[in-house]
C-alpha cells in the first residue's frame, strides 16, 4: 500500500510536469501559413524593438497605421539590446515569437536561413510593392537567395565629427570633403597638445577601422563570404588607423578600451576628432561646452565609409500574415519615413526623405551622412552572424591593450581565425 | 522513506502532508529535475534555438576535451578556485574571530564586511572596472602618486586573473564570516575557561580548541566556496569577456558565449554537464575525506 501511493504521487507529478510541455521545442514554423483572421475581426499584432529613444516616433506610426485599419492594433514592445537577441530565440523556440519586429544585417542571414522570418518576395510581387525607393544596398542586405525577407526601415553611415573650438584654438582650418589620410595625420598632430589629443582610434569595427578598410579600396569579406582582412589594402588600413596611438596623437589603447571616447573623453573636448555613426549626432549636438560638427571619413584611395540599417520583418509563424503585411507595407511608406524623419533619430531608408533629418540640426553638416550613402559599404552579409566578427575582434582587442604589435601577423590572424569559424 | 502509516489517524495527517508538499515537490519536478534531464539530454545534440534539435551523440564532449580553449577555460576556473577559497576562508576566518569580540561598532564591522555579499555582481563590477581602469583609475592614481609604474590591471594578461581575484575574495568574505560567526557562537564556554585554568594563552586556545570545533563549520564554507567559485562568470561577462588572450575565461563565461552568443545550445549543454561533474566529484570528495579532519561534538 504504501509504495502504491508513492507510485502514484510520483506518476502524478510527472504527468503534471509533462503537461507543461516545458523542454519540448517546437517544429520549425511552415513558410507559409496561413491567415486564421477573418474580415471585419480585430486583429493583434505584437512589434518588437530595442531602442526606447525611438518608441514615440514608434508610437505615432502605430497611431497613424490605426487609423488607416481600425481593425488592428499593434501592441508595442521594448525590449533592451542586451536582452533582445536572447528573447526573440526563446521566443521562436517556444513558438510564441512577434509577430512583427526589428532586425539588423549582423543577425539576418542566420534567422532568414533557419525559416524564421516570412518571404516577403511573393507578398512584393502580387501587390506590386515598389522596392526601388529603398537604396539597393540595404534591399539587397535584408535578401536571402534573391527573396526579399525584410523591408528597410532606417539606415545610418560614418564620418569624422570634429570639435570646433579645439580647431580655432589650434589655428587649424576645418576638415574639408577634400581631406586625404595624410591631411588627418597632419591636423592630428597639430591639435595635440598637452592636455588634449588630435584623434581618437576607438577601438571598434564600426565606427572604426572598417571605415579606413573601405576609405582604403578595401574590403572586410568577399561577396561569398571569406574574410580577407590579410590583403594590404584592408591591412595597411587598420595599421593606419593604430598608428594615431602610436604617435602619441591619439589616447592610448587600453585607455580607449576602458571608455568610449564617444561618452567621455570626445564630449569632454579631450579629442578633436574621432569617427562616428549618424545616430550619434543628436547627442553630440546637445554638448554645451563644444561646438561639434562633421566631415566626411578622410580619402585614403577613395572616399569611403559604412553603412548599416534596420529593417522591418515579419515572423513566419505569424497567425496574421496579411495583416502583418498591411503594417509593414505601412511602416515602409513614405508617410511613415515622413514621421520617423521628423522625430530626428534616424535617417529613413526611403529615399528623399533624408532632408528632414538634415535640417533637424542646423549647426552640423549633416548632409555628409547622407552623400555617404551613395558610396558606404554596406555591413558585411555573412551566415554566421556575430561569432566571426567576435573572433577578429578578440585578436584586434590584444592589439589595443598592448598585447601584441599591430603587423601583418595581426591581420592575419584575424583573418585565419574568422574564416576558421565561416567554414572557408 | 516515509509512506502511508497504517491507523487512520496518521494516514490522514500523512496525506495531508504529501498535499501540501506537492505544490513544491511539482514545481521542483518541472522546473529543476526536468530542466536537469532535459539538459542532458541536449548535450548530446547541435541545437540553435530556432530550428529542432538535431541527434549528435557525444560530438559535442569529443569537441570539448580536445578544445584547448576549453581546456584553458577549466584551467582557469581551476586557478581561479584554488587561489579564491583559502584567501577568502581564511580571511573571512580572521574577520570572525576579530568581530566575535566585543568591541564597539561590532555591528557595524560586521555589515560593512558583509555587504559586498549582498550587492550584485554586476553592480561590483562596475565600481571595480573603474578602480581598475588605466591611467584614471584609482588604483593606478595610487600607485603614480606613491611614484610607481601603473599596472595593467585588467589588460595583462599576467595580472587579470589576479584581479578578478581580488574582487572574487572582496565579496566573499562577508558571507563565510558571518557563517563562521555563527560557527564560532555554537562553541560551548566550558572549554575555554577549562583550558584557561589549564593554562593555554591564546594560540593553544585558537589550535586546539576553536579551530577543531570549527571545522564542521570550515567544511560547510569550503563546500559552497569551491561551488560558487567554480560558476564565477559576472565579473568575466562585464569587464574582460574571457580575456586579455583567453587568461579571464573561465567555464561559464565559455558556456554563455556557446550558448547565447553563438547558437549552439548543445555544446553550451555539455559545457554544463562537465562543469557539474567536476563540481560533483570535488564535493563528494570533500565529504569522503571530511572523516579525517571533521570533528563533530
Amino acid at each position: 500500500m504504501k509504495k502504491k501511493v508513492f507510485c502514484l504521487l510520483l506518476v502524478a507529478a510527472f504527468l503534471l510536469s509533462s503537461c507543461g510541455q516545458a523542454a519540448t521545442p517546437t517544429t520549425a514554423p511552415e513558410a507559409k501559413p496561413t491567415d486564421t483572421s477573418t474580415a471585419g475581426e480585430t486583429v493583434n499584432l505584437s512589434y518588437a524593438m530595442w531602442d526606447t529613444a525611438q518608441l514615440p516616433a514608434t508610437e505615432k506610426l502605430i497611431s497613424a497605421f490605426e487609423e488607416k485599419y481600425p481593425n488592428i492594433t499593434i501592441t508595442p514592445e521594448t525590449v533592451p539590446w542586451d536582452q533582445y537577441w536572447n528573447k526573440l530565440q526563446t521566443a521562436v523556440a517556444g513558438g510564441e515569437a512577434y509577430d512583427v519586429f526589428w532586425m539588423n544585417i549582423p543577425y539576418f542571414q542566420q534567422y532568414a536561413a533557419k525559416n524564421v522570418l516570412l518571404n516577403l518576395q511573393p507578398l512584393i510581387q502580387s501587390s506590386n510593392y515598389d522596392m526601388s525607393v529603398f537604396y539597393p544596398a540595404l534591399v539587397a542586405s535584408y535578401s536571402y537567395e534573391n527573396n526579399v525577407y525584410g523591408i528597410p526601415r532606417d539606415y545610418d553611415t560614418t564620418a569624422l565629427f570634429y570639435n570646433k573650438d579645439l580647431f580655432d584654438a589650434a589655428g587649424v582650418a576645418y576638415p574639408t570633403d577634400k581631406w586625404t589620410w595624410d591631411d588627418l595625420k597632419e591636423a592630428a598632430k597639430k591639435l595635440t597638445t598637452k592636455d588634449t589629443w588630435g584623434f581618437a582610434s576607438a577601438f571598434g569595427d564600426r565606427p572604426g577601422y572598417w571605415d579606413f578598410i573601405y576609405s582604403n579600396g578595401g574590403d572586410v569579406n568577399t561577396p561569398d563570404g571569406k574574410v580577407i582582412l590579410d590583403q594590404p589594402a584592408a591591412c595597411d588600413a587598420i595599421k593606419y588607423y593604430y598608428s594615431f596611438i602610436d604617435d602619441g596623437t591619439s589616447p592610448d589603447g587600453p585607455t580607449l578600451l576602458a571608455t568610449d571616447p564617444a561618452e567621455t573623453l570626445f564630449p569632454n573636448g579631450k579629442v578633436a576628432m574621432m569617427v562616428y555613426g549618424s545616430w550619434g549626432a543628436g547627442a553630440f549636438a546637445q554638448i554645451s561646452t563644444a561646438h561639434i560638427d562633421v566631415a566626411p571619413i578622410p580619402v585614403g584611395k577613395v572616399p569611403g565609409s559604412s553603412m548599416h540599417g534596420l529593417a522591418n520583418v515579419i515572423w513566419s509563424g505569424t497567425k496574421h500574415p496579411d495583416a502583418a503585411w498591411e503594417f509593414l507595407k505601412f511602416l515602409g511608406s513614405e508617410d511613415a519615413a515622413k514621421i520617423l524623419a521628423n522625430t530626428g533619430t534616424v535617417i529613413p531608408a526611403y529615399k528623399g526623405m533624408e532632408s528632414a533629418w538634415v535640417s533637424a540640426i542646423p549647426s552640423m553638416n549633416l548632409k555628409v551622412f547622407v552623400d555617404a550613402a551613395s558610396y558606404a559599404k554596406p555591413w558585411p552579409a555573412v551566415l554566421l552572424g556575430t561569432e566571426w566578427e567576435t573572433k577578429i575582434q578578440d585578436v584586434f582587442k590584444e592589439v589595443w591593450q598592448g598585447n601584441r604589435p599591430m603587423d601583418d601577423q595581426a591581420c592575419a590572424q584575424a583573418a585565419a581565425d574568422a574564416n576558421a569559424v565561416l567554414g572557408k | 522513506m516515509p509512506f502511508l502509516p497504517k491507523s487512520k489517524m496518521a494516514r490522514q495527517e500523512a496525506l495531508w502532508g504529501y498535499a501540501l508538499a506537492s505544490p513544491l515537490l511539482i514545481g521542483c519536478a518541472v522546473f529543476f529535475y526536468l530542466g536537469m534531464v532535459a539538459s542532458f539530454i541536449l548535450g548530446f545534440t547541435q541545437w540553435d534555438v530556432l530550428t529542432p534539435p538535431t541527434w549528435y551523440g557525444l560530438g559535442n564532449y569529443f569537441y570539448l576535451f580536445k578544445d584547448h580553449v576549453f581546456r584553458m577555460a577549466l584551467w582557469n576556473t581551476t586557478r581561479y578556485a584554488l587561489l579564491q577559497v583559502p584567501l577568502s576562508l581564511t580571511i573571512a576566518l580572521a574577520l570572525a574571530l576579530a568581530l566575535n569580540q566585543n568591541i564597539r561598532f561590532r555591528n557595524l564591522y560586521r555589515l560593512i564586511y558583509f555587504l559586498p555579499a549582498l550587492t550584485m555582481p554586476v553592480a561590483i563590477s562596475f565600481v571595480w572596472k573603474w578602480i581598475y581602469a588605466p591611467g584614471y583609475g584609482i588604483l593606478n592614481q595610487l600607485l603614480s602618486s606613491l611614484g610607481l609604474p601603473n599596472v595593467r590591471w585588467l589588460d595583462d594578461p599576467h595580472v587579470a586573473m589576479y584581479s578578478i581575484i581580488i574582487m572574487g575574495v572582496w565579496m566573499s568574505i562577508g558571507y563565510a564570516m558571518i557563517i563562521f560567526i555563527a560557527g564560532l557562537q555554537n562553541i560551548p564556554r566550558i572549554y575555554y575557561e577549562a583550558a584557561i585554568v589549564d593554562g593555554a594563552n591564546d594560540w593553544q586556545k585558537l589550535s586546539h580548541i576553536t579551530v577543531p570545533l570549527l571545522t564542521p563549520t570550515i567544511l560547510f564554507n569550503l563546500i559552497t566556496s569551491v561551488i560558487s567559485s567554480f560558476q564565477m562568470f559576472d565579473f568575466i561577462y562585464v569587464m574582460t569577456s574571457g580575456g586579455p588572450s583567453n587568461s579571464t575565461r573561465t567555464v561559464v563565461y565559455s558556456l554563455w558565449e556557446e550558448g547565447f552568443r553563438f547558437f549552439r545550445m548543445g555544446r553550451a549543454t555539455a559545457m554544463g554537464w562537465i562543469l557539474f561533474m567536476i563540481i560533483l566529484f570535488l564535493t563528494i570528495f570533500q565529504l569522503r575525506t571530511q572523516k579525517r579532519w571533521v570533528y563533530y561534538e
